[in-house]
């Protein structure tokens, strides 16, 4: 069974009573809230996600409250979203039109604090061809609105915000999740693909307005076929900026590579195998690029990687 | 009445893990602030 193929009701009965465990690829997530917008924007957001009906362990359990405050004020006045996740509250309560981006950072937070059968890096993961491109990024560089644009045209989306490593093999597994756009990218990708499916707008966060964008269902779909790293691309918006890709020697690769990564220091041996491995299977450059045009011309004809002996 | 309410308050949450909410906030992964 699909969350989409549930009916509004039966989807806020289960989201209030005992949560929802959505099966997203190498993680079954328990969202649990009472919150009615919440439940529009989880069936919008997540319509693809098949759900864990096993009634086994979730591996992140979020759930997602409006605390009715002293004297029960907050019912009525300023209402905040606030965040459970497994009994912890590490999270300062938003306003209510926040719950959205509040369940998506709680996701976040789980993950990059807790699975560390992984070696994580901070990174967008595309894969064309059983090839996956690898877009490290820190805020600002642009990753995630161009992981949008090359999930909205044949990239298969493997994650926006996750490279999760394998120590055992290299291989990446895809975590497909709503891809998060911020203040001009989302009008941006609204024009890029007018049908693509986004949550309302939220202004006034940290870092401006942000909107989440549906992965696409294909994505989703093949959220357990792994892909092998061929591109580490460390891309760098610059508006007028002609595209340009540049090499970068290997050894500044991996010291940027382990600087982006949420767990590289915790890992000793088995993450600087694992990221050295990620070096010498890939070929990497620096990207600059102000046109999701140029991005999708230049890096779809990125060469062959040539793997160290 | 409620005109300055504020954040509810919430339970002390420890140093390590207040430093790794602010290490994702500078990177983007997260917005929210720390309890």
């Amino acid at each position: 069974v699909r969350l989409g193929e549930l009916d509004r009701r039966d989807l806020a009965a289960r989201l209030e009573r005992r949560g929802l465990d959505l099966d997203t690829g190498p993680f079954v997530v328990r969202i649990e809230t009472p919150i009615p917008a919440l439940v529009d924007e989880v069936q919008g957001l997540y319509r693809d996600y098949p759900l864990d009906e096993g009634g086994g362990l979730a591996d992140f359990h979020v759930v997602v409250l409006s605390p009715s405050g002293p004297l029960g004020m907050r019912r009525w006045w300023r209402r905040q979203a606030t965040v459970i996740l497994d009994e912890d509250r590490p999270f300062e309560p938003l306003p209510l039109d926040m719950a959205v981006p509040m369940l998506e950072w709680s996701i976040n937070w789980c993950a990059a604090t807790r699975a560390n059968q992984y070696v994580m890096i901070h990174a967008a993961v595309l894969e064309r061809d059983g090839r996956a491109l690898v877009l490290p990024g820190v805020s600002g560089a642009g990753k995630s609105t161009l992981c949008a644009g090359l999930a909205l045209r044949g990239w298969r989306l493997l994650s926006d915000e996750f490279a999760l490593i394998r120590p055992g093999d290299g291989a990446l597994d895809p975590w497909p999740r709503p891809i998060s756009l911020k203040n001009t990218s989302i009008d941006l990708i609204r024009r890029w693909a007018p049908d693509a499916h986004m949550s309302t707008p939220v202004p006034n966060t940290n870092k401006g307005t942000v909107a989440h964008l549906r992965p696409p269902a294909d994505s989703v779909r093949r959220a357990r076929e792994a892909a092998t790293p061929a591109w580490l691309v460390f891309p760098v918006f610059a508006v007028g900026a002609a595209p340009s890709l540049t090499r970068v020697p290997k050894a500044r690769a991996f010291f940027r590579l382990a600087d982006c990564s949420f767990n590289y220091p915790s890992l000793g041996i088995r993450g600087f195998r694992a990221l050295s491995r990620m070096i010498d299977e890939c070929d990497a450059y620096e990207f600059r690029y102000s046109s999701l045009d140029d991005a999708l011309g230049l890096l779809g004809a990125l060469p062959s990687p040539t793997p160290t002996a | 009445v409620g005109a300055r309410l504020g954040p509810d308050p919430a339970p002390e949450i420890e140093g390590h893990v207040r430093a790794a909410i602010e290490r994702f906030r500078e990177i983007g992964l997260i917005e929210a602030a720390p309890a």
